[in-house]
């Protein structure tokens, strides 16, 4: 695969498909033919403006026309239709939601989707072992509406929990501002059931904790997709804290802010969540759902810590004396579980408020060392005014996973331009700081080119290695996560492509 | 955003809104929203998706073929993605002005332009509609059946497959609409005039919920105006495409209230009051027609709002009656309005309030939507019974004709015994008015 392991500062952004090609359509009735022998006329998405509202997920710099999207109902009509493209050499991705924000569920050139959304059962909730088994296409608060009379929720809670997919959290092992205590979804991934590139049928029961061999649990969480089309999961019940503490901290400056969430981990305290919400986004915020935050201030962190009820209050009083003692102007409690959700509302709708401030946003998802937040937010200003462009930044401080937003207008292509230039820079920065290129969103088409600023070729080809042993054809999600992986370093660069 | 946005010349009603299309960043926060998403599973039946197609027609990206015209008909124009969308994306204006340049440039067979065209009339005039519902029902009074009305065969012409729109009606139809008098004074003091919108559909199949807003509200210490020369608020045309004819209507209305010269227009109607609030958005910016009808819609309130405040300081007798509340979508995704209804119903004593399952979720009526997409509209039909029944309430209350007709319709259906009435008949029990009788508790 001979791929610019450099990194160039274009990203692949290829549109070319997005036209119908010569000879598509009669080779495109067959496979429709074919697709609907498995599921269904009425489960195939052939025309082209079916075809084009799959061009991409959350992630929009990036598209392609899927050649058709096919809507199975069951693990055995995955395995069909798996077996059917691998029989014609025609690429394939799953798609839940399309939430995802780094293009991982866009169809490869000339490939098909497959849709897990009509895959949406609960098929079995078993509260004495705490798990749950579902298919792929449950969306991920469904989990923990399904079990909360229970006492009981599922962790892992990315702020696109009330649209994404269980299927598509394993593929990106999502997090969510409480993993910071709870961890990330491997950490409650028990078992699961994957069709493989081939056609076949990986079944890892849930049943046991540490299951003898390879922890292939392990290595498909957070494989993009590469690996096979996971279509059941039995993920692990955790529960409901006794009580929680959720503030929210005020602050004059971005450093202020920062310093504290190094001092409250230092301290040895864990809070269940440590989000960060700057100027930018607290404007959008407030216009969005009118909480009463501050428009002044410059940041806001919301602190919530849980557990036993035991010692809560005063764990609470040690992190307010942590925020005095880094100039906090207000420090408001959340009186009740109402004014809790209403603060947890601004968060996670924080992202998708920002259609606000300016038509495009581009998430950014890198990793940097807690004790290195004030600078390289510091340095994410000064790329800002650099590249002449609006940064937004919302993020899990305590984590150190930033994701700072850029503001742009996707109709302006010299402003695309920059964007991706903006982008590139945010990420060196926080290569340079220690960090690493994406916390939670994944690699996708959007990190591609990063990969070797943290991985070496020897690092990276074990990589690729290790996808050939479960796709040796190359066809599942293909040109996503690995460079040169999936024999698919062909795409086009484009930069017409991100209208 | 400091960079200039680039224009398309083409004036199409279309990219004449391709600012507001761009306001959608795919965040896909309003799949789970959307009804038709749930249970059709399919981006392109998603407000995210056809946001995407609506943008790829006004940029020239794609045509505006079959397939896409069967997608954006699907929408049920029920707004709940923008109660669940973060950037605010107007969904509902994109709609309207879709369907208004889908009606201007796209190709439907004749027949189904001319039965769009129809249904438009005579949803839309009341005399009319009276007279369609006595003749509609004709052949089951004839056969001496229950009395229905055969929506699947209009639904069929609208070439819709399936022939499940039929309307199960509580009784059949007087052939005239039955009108309410023109000025009732306040009971007591008086401390406000009200002017009453009267609708289309309300006279013709539920007097009752009219005058019993009538009667509330003169003991409340309303005058109640109804003037004459209102016609129809417009909505059915906003909603499907026929926006200049909404704005003559909303023109007409707009005379006709001010003339009257009352504190508060009051309209019973979740749809009507809906749109005559957005009257503004149906005439050219910078238009006085634009400021007068911004004015205009500073007093339009929903029915739940103005009672609901005044019963605040009122005695009401008790009604012993397990109740749920269905959101009618142009109530609370339209108007925000959530809290009014139920602090009216929670305020009467002996009246149990529960909590119905997905109360804001359309129940498939959506205007006439029934008609035109028949198989999805009896889909979250069924799904919207399933739910009051679960509830073991006695009585659903809903603030929307479209949605009580097509709510008992689905109860009689399914041979529930729940009953179907308007929010404002419970409080008129509460004040001692005329027995609601349109839903007789002694049905078989």
């Amino acid at each position: 695969m001979d791929v610019d392991r450099k990194g160039s500062p274009s990203i692949m952004l290829p549109s070319a498909d997005t036209r119908t090609a010569p000879g598509e359509t009669a080779s495109n009735t067959a496979l429709v033919r074919d697709l609907a022998a498995i599921v269904g006329s009425e489960n195939v998405c052939s025309t082209t403006a079916e075809r084009m509202v799959y061009e991409s997920d959350g992630f929009t710099m990036a598209r392609r026309r899927p050649a058709a999207v096919v809507h199975p109902a069951s693990t055995a009509e995955v395995q069909a239709i798996v077996r059917l493209a691998a029989s014609r050499g025609i690429p394939f991705v799953a798609r839940g939601a399309g939430t995802g924000l780094s293009g991982g569920a866009m169809a490869p050139p000339g490939g098909i989707i497959i849709s897990l959304t009509r895959m949406r059962r609960i098929l079995d909730i078993d509260l004495r072992n705490r798990r749950l088994t579902a298919e792929a296409g449950v969306v991920n608060l469904k989990v923990t509406q399904a079990v909360a009379a229970h006492g009981l929720h599922y962790a892992p809670d990315p702020s696109s929990q009330s649209a994404c997919t269980l299927g598509g959290n394993v593929a990106e092992n999502a997090g969510g501002p409480h993993t910071l205590k709870y961890g990330v979804t491997v950490n409650h991934l028990l078992g699961l059931k994957m069709v493989l590139p081939c056609g076949e049928l990986l079944d890892i029961p849930g049943e046991t904790e540490d299951n003898p061999g390879y922890d292939l649990p392990g290595l498909i969480t957070g494989s993009e997709g590469t690996l096979g089309i996971v279509t059941e999961v039995t993920v692990r019940l955790t529960p409901l804290p006794q009580k929680t503490w959720t503030a929210l901290a005020v602050f004059e400056t971005i450093t202020d802010a920062t310093r504290c969430v190094s001092s409250i981990i230092a301290a040895g305290i864990i809070p269940a969540a440590l989000e960060l919400m700057d100027a930018n986004v607290i404007q959008a915020v407030e216009a969005a759902f009118h909480f009463g935050l501050p428009l002044d201030a410059q940041a806001v962190l919301i602190i919530e810590l849980d557990g036993l009820e035991a010692g809560l209050d005063e764990l609470g009083a040690r992190v307010r004396g942590i925020c005095e003692s880094h100039a906090v102007r207000e420090l408001r409690i959340a009186r009740d579980e109402a004014e809790r959700t209403a603060l947890w509302m601004c968060r996670k709708k924080a992202v998708g408020s920002l259609g606000r401030l300016a038509p495009s946003h581009c998430t950014q998802d890198c990793v940097i060392p807690r004790s290195a937040l004030p600078e390289v937010l510091e340095k994410i200003g000064q790329i800002a005014r650099d590249f002449d462009l609006r940064i937004a930044n919302v993020f899990h401080a305590g984590d150190g996973n930033l994701h700072p937003i850029v503001l742009y207008d996707d109709r302006d292509e010299e402003q695309v331009q920059r964007v991706l230039e903006c982008n590139a820079a945010i990420v060196r920065a926080c290569v340079e700081a220690g960090g690493t290129i994406t916390g939670e969103h994944g690699v996708g088409v959007e990190k591609l080119e990063f990969m070797p600023l943290i991985f070496s070729d020897a690092d990276l080809a074990t990589m690729d290695r290790v996808r050939a042993a479960f796709d040796a054809q190359g066809l599942c999600n293909p040109g996503k996560l690995l460079p040169g992986g999936g024999g698919c370093a062909d795409l086009v660069l484009n930069k017409k492509a991100a209208v | 955003m400091t960079q200039p946005r680039k224009r398309r010349d083409d004036q199409t009603a279309l990219a004449r809104l391709t600012d507001e299309l761009v306001e959608c960043i795919h965040c896909g926060l309003c799949l789970e929203a959307c009804p038709t998403y749930v249970e059709l599973n399919r981006e392109e039946d998603s407000p995210r998706g056809r946001i995407y197609l609506m943008r790829s027609v006004a940029e020239g990206r794609a045509a505006l073929d079959g397939s896409m015209l069967h997608h954006l008909d699907v929408c049920l124009g029920c707004r709940a993605c923008e109660t669940a969308c973060p950037s605010d994306v107007k969904y509902g204006l994109l709609l309207e002005h879709t369907r208004t340049h889908i009606e201007e440039a796209a190709h439907r067979p004749v027949w189904q332009r001319l039965g769009r065209r129809l249904l438009m009339e005579v949803f839309t005039h009341s005399a009319t509609m009276a007279l369609a519902m006595f003749f509609a029902t004709l052949p089951s009074r004839l056969l001496r059946n229950p009395p229905s009305a055969p929506g699947g065969i209009v639904s069929r012409i609208m070439g819709a497959h399936g022939d499940g729109g039929n309307l199960r009606l509580e009784r059949f139809p007087s052939p005239r609409p039955s009108r309410l008098q023109r000025l009732t004074p306040a009971a007591g003091g008086k401390k406000l005039r009200v002017g009453l919108l009267e609708g289309c559909v309300m006279p013709v199949l539920f007097p009752e919920v009219n005058m019993a807003t009538v009667r509330v509200l003169s003991k409340l210490g309303c005058e109640v105006v109804v003037p004459s020369g209102q016609g129809c608020c417009g909505a059915l045309h906003v909603h499907n495409g026929y926006g200049r004819q909404a704005a003559r209507m909303a023109l007409r209305n707009m005379a006709v209230f001010e003339a009257a010269q009352c504190d508060v227009i009051v309209v019973n109607s979740a749809g009507c009051g809906s749109t005559m609030k957005e009257y503004a958005g149906l005439f050219p910016e910078g238009s006085p027609e634009r400021e007068q009808a911004a004015a205009f819609s500073a007093k339009v309130r929903d029915v739940s709002e103005v009672v609901a405040a005044l019963l605040e300081q009122t005695e009401l007798k008790p009604v012993e009656m397990t109740v749920t509340y269905h959101d009618a979508c142009h109530l609370a995704h339209g108007q925000k309005i959530r809290s009014e209804p139920r602090r009216m119903l929670s305020a009467i004593p002996g009246l149990q309030l529960v909590d119905l399952p997905e109360s804001d979720h359309c129940c498939g009526s959506a205007g006439v939507y029934s008609f035109t997409q028949p198989d999805m509209a009896v889909r979250l039909l069924k799904r919207k019974v399933t739910n009051i029944e679960s509830t073991g309430a006695e009585v659903v209350a809903t603030g929307n004709p479209g949605c009580q007709m097509w709510i008992r319709s689905g109860l009689k259906l399914e041979g529930s015994s729940v009953r179907a009435l308007h929010p404002i008949e419970i409080v008129d029990l509460a004040l001692d008015g005329a027995t609601t009788s349109g839903d007789s508790p002694s049905r078989h």
